[in-house]
C-alpha cells in the first residue's frame, strides 16, 4: 500500500485548470522529484495535498502505521499532525524569532503549548520542552546552523534560510516530507549538502516528495521522477527514463538540458 | 498630591488596557481597533450589577471581566477569520456597535445621561475609595496583570502566538490550530480590559458612553505603539506618558473647553510621528508589516 495516494486531483482558478486529473502514489521510503515548467501546477498540487487549497475533485489518502485515512478537505494543521511536513518555496520562517525558536515550534507534541500549561507546568510538560530542545539542537547540528542558534531568522542568508526551513520540517519528525524547491537559489556547496541530507533521510526510511528544477540534482537523488505539465502528469519513471522521454524534452527540458544530461552521463 | 494620585490611578488603569491590547496586537499581530468595547462592557457590567442588584464591586470586577471575555469570544469567532486591515475594520465596527448600544439602549444603560452614584470598593468594612488606597489597589492589580501576561508571552503558548504573528501559514504547517490561539488571545485580552473597565467605573463613580468611543480604542492602541509592540515595559511607558502629556496642556493654561480636542490632536500627531520615524515604538521589537 502506498504511504501517500493522490487520485485524480483537479483545481481551477477562474476557469483555468491549474491541476487537471493529477494522480500519483508514493511508496514508503521513496524519494520522488516533481518537475515541470513554471505554472505546471506543482505548488498547487502541494497546497491541495497539505490542505491549504480545496480541490474541485479528487482524493488524497495516506497510509501511516497501517491505518488508511482520507485527508482531502482536512485543515492544514490537522494534516501536519498526521505526520506530513512541508516547506514553502519562500521559506515562511518566523522572521522575528530566533533560529532556535523556529525549531522549538516544530514539535509533534502539543501539550506544552496549551494555555493551561502556562500556569500549571508539571514535570511532564518540562520533559516535553527538554526533548524539544534536544531535538532542535540535533537538527541545528544536522544542517550546520548551530552557530546561528540565537540569531533572528530574518538575519540569515538565503541559503541558511533554506536550511532552517528544512530543519524546521524535520523537527516535526514527519513520515512524509513535501519540499517545495529546497535548493532554489542556493550556492553549489549548500546544494551538495542538501543532497547529502536527502541520502541520510532516505536511509532513515523517510518518504520525500520534492519540487525541483535542477536535473543534475534530481539524477543524483531521486528514485523516481514525476513530470507535470499544464496540470497533468506527463510521465513518470526513473530520472533517465524521464530525461529520454520525447514528450518531456519537448514540454520541459528542451535541447539545452538534453545536452546537460549528456554531460552528466559522461 | 491628590491630583497626582488621580493621574497615576488613571495611568494604572490604562496600563492594564495597554498590556492586554499588546498581547493581541504586539504579540499575536492581530490589529484590533475595538478594545474600548471590552473596557465598556467591564465598566457597564459591574456598574449595573452594583446599582440594580447591589452586587459587591469585587464580584462586579470578576463579572465585568467574564462578560468582556464572552464578548471577546463573540466578536472574535466571526472576525478572526479575517486578516490584517479587514480584521482591524471588523473590530472597529464592533467597537462602534457596543458604543451605540451603550448610547441608545436608554432603558437599560440610561444612554447619554450615564450612570451616576456607582459605589466604590470596600474591604472588610473599610472604605477603599480614598485616593491613595485606591492607587495601591490599582498598582497591585496592574502588577498582577503584568505577571500573568508576562508569563503567557514567555511560555511555549506565547511562542505559538509570536509564530502566528510572524507567519500564520507556516504555523499551520507545524500543526498549530491558529484560529484557536487567536480566539484565546482575544478572550484573554478582553478579560483584562473588562477588569480595567470595572476599576474605572468604581473609581470615577460615574460612567457614560463618551468614555468608550472608538477614539478610546485608538488611544489605547497608541499607548501600545508608542511604548513598543511586544514589549510589556513599553506599554507602561506608553500609558504613563500618554496620560501625563495631555495633563501638561492644562498647566500651560489651555482652557478646559478645548483641552479634550487638543489631547486628541496631540495623540494623532504622536501616532503619525511614530509611524514615520519609529514604527516599532520606544522599546518595541516588532513593527507593523
Amino acid at each position: 500500500m502506498p504511504i501517500l495516494d493522490v487520485y485524480n486531483l483537479s483545481k481551477s482558478f477562474d476557469g483555468v485548470k491549474a491541476v487537471d486529473g493529477f494522480s500519483f502514489a508514493l511508496e514508503k521510503g521513496q524519494i520522488v522529484a516533481l518537475v515541470g515548467p513554471n505554472g505546471a501546477g506543482k505548488t498547487t498540487a502541494f497546497n491541495i495535498i497539505t490542505g491549504y487549497l480545496e480541490s474541485d475533485q479528487g482524493k488524497v489518502s495516506i497510509n501511516i502505521h497501517r491505518a488508511k485515512r482520507i485527508i482531502t478537505g482536512c485543515a492544514p494543521y490537522k494534516i501536519a499532525r498526521l505526520g506530513i511536513a512541508r516547506t514553502f518555496q519562500y521559506m515562511r520562517l518566523f522572521s522575528q524569532m530566533t533560529v532556535l525558536e523556529n525549531l522549538l515550534l516544530a514539535s509533534a507534541k502539543r501539550k506544552h503549548e496549551e494555555l493551561s500549561s502556562v500556569f500549571f507546568s508539571p514535570k511532564s510538560i518540562k520533559q516535553i520542552e527538554k526533548e524539544n530542545l534536544g531535538r532542535a539542537e540535533h537538527y541545528l547540528d544536522f544542517v550546520g546552523l548551530t552557530e546561528k542558534r540565537d540569531s533572528l531568522a530574518e538575519n540569515l542568508s538565503h541559503g541558511q534560510r533554506k536550511l532552517l526551513s528544512l530543519a524546521r520540517a524535520l523537527c516535526l519528525e514527519p513520515n512524509i516530507l513535501l519540499l517545495d524547491e529546497p535548493t532554489a537559489g542556493v550556492f553549489l556547496e549548500t546544494k551538495e549538502k542538501i543532497a547529502g541530507f536527502f541520502e541520510t533521510l532516505g536511509s532513515q526510511g523517510k518518504t520525500i516528495l520534492f519540487i525541483e528544477h535542477d536535473m543534475h540534482f534530481i539524477m543524483n537523488i531521486a528514485d523516481r521522477v514525476i513530470v507535470m505539465s499544464e496540470g497533468k502528469k506527463l510521465c513518470e519513471g526513473t530520472s533517465i527514463e524521464v530525461a529520454e522521454n520525447p514528450a518531456v524534452i519537448e514540454a520541459y527540458l528542451g535541447k539545452k538540458l538534453d545536452q546537460s544530461y549528456e554531460k552528466y552521463s559522461n | 498630591m491628590e491630583y497626582l494620585f488621580h493621574i497615576f490611578i488613571i495611568a494604572g488603569i490604562y496600563y492594564i488596557l495597554a498590556l492586554s491590547l499588546n498581547l493581541i496586537v504586539g504579540y499575536t499581530g492581530l490589529p484590533s481597533l475595538g478594545h474600548a468595547a471590552f473596557y465598556c462592557i467591564g465598566a457597564y457590567t459591574s456598574s449595573l450589577l452594583a446599582l440594580r442588584f447591589g452586587v459587591s464591586p469585587w464580584i462586579g470586577l470578576l463579572a465585568g471581566a467574564i462578560f468582556a471575555a464572552v464578548l471577546g469570544l463573540l466578536i472574535g469567532a466571526p472576525s478572526l477569520r479575517l486578516k490584517g486591515d479587514y480584521l482591524a475594520l471588523a473590530t472597529f465596527g464592533f467597537g462602534v456597535i457596543v458604543y451605540q448600544i451603550a448610547l441608545n439602549w436608554v432603558s437599560f444603560t440610561r444612554g447619554p445621561m450615564g450612570l451616576p452614584g456607582i459605589p466604590g470598593y470596600s474591604l472588610f468594612g473599610f472604605d477603599l475609595s480614598q485616593l491613595w488606597v485606591f492607587l495601591i489597589l490599582v498598582v497591585i492589580l496592574s502588577i498582577a496583570c503584568f505577571f500573568i501576561i508576562n508569563r503567557i508571552v514567555n511560555s511555549p503558548f506565547g511562542r505559538v502566538l509570536r509564530a502566528v504573528r510572524d507567519d500564520e501559514i507556516a504555523a499551520k504547517s507545524l500543526g498549530k490550530d491558529t484560529i484557536k490561539y487567536k480566539l484565546l488571545v482575544f478572550v484573554i485580552g478582553a478579560f483584562f480590559a473588562g477588569i480595567a473597565g470595572s476599576l474605572y467605573a468604581h473609581y470615577i463613580t460615574f460612567i457614560d458612553p463618551s468614555s468608550f468611543t472608538v477614539m478610546e480604542s485608538v488611544a489605547i492602541l497608541l499607548m501600545v505603539i508608542f511604548g513598543g509592540m511586544a514589549s510589556l515595559s513599553g506599554s507602561l511607558v506608553g500609558a504613563v506618558v500618554l496620560i501625563f502629556v495631555p495633563e501638561i496642556l492644562r498647566f500651560i493654561g489651555l482652557p478646559s473647553s478645548i483641552a479634550a480636542q487638543v489631547r486628541q490632536m496631540l495623540y494623532g500627531a504622536i501616532l503619525v510621528a511614530f509611524m514615520l520615524w519609529r514604527p516599532q515604538g520606544i522599546f518595541g521589537k516588532y513593527r507593523f508589516k
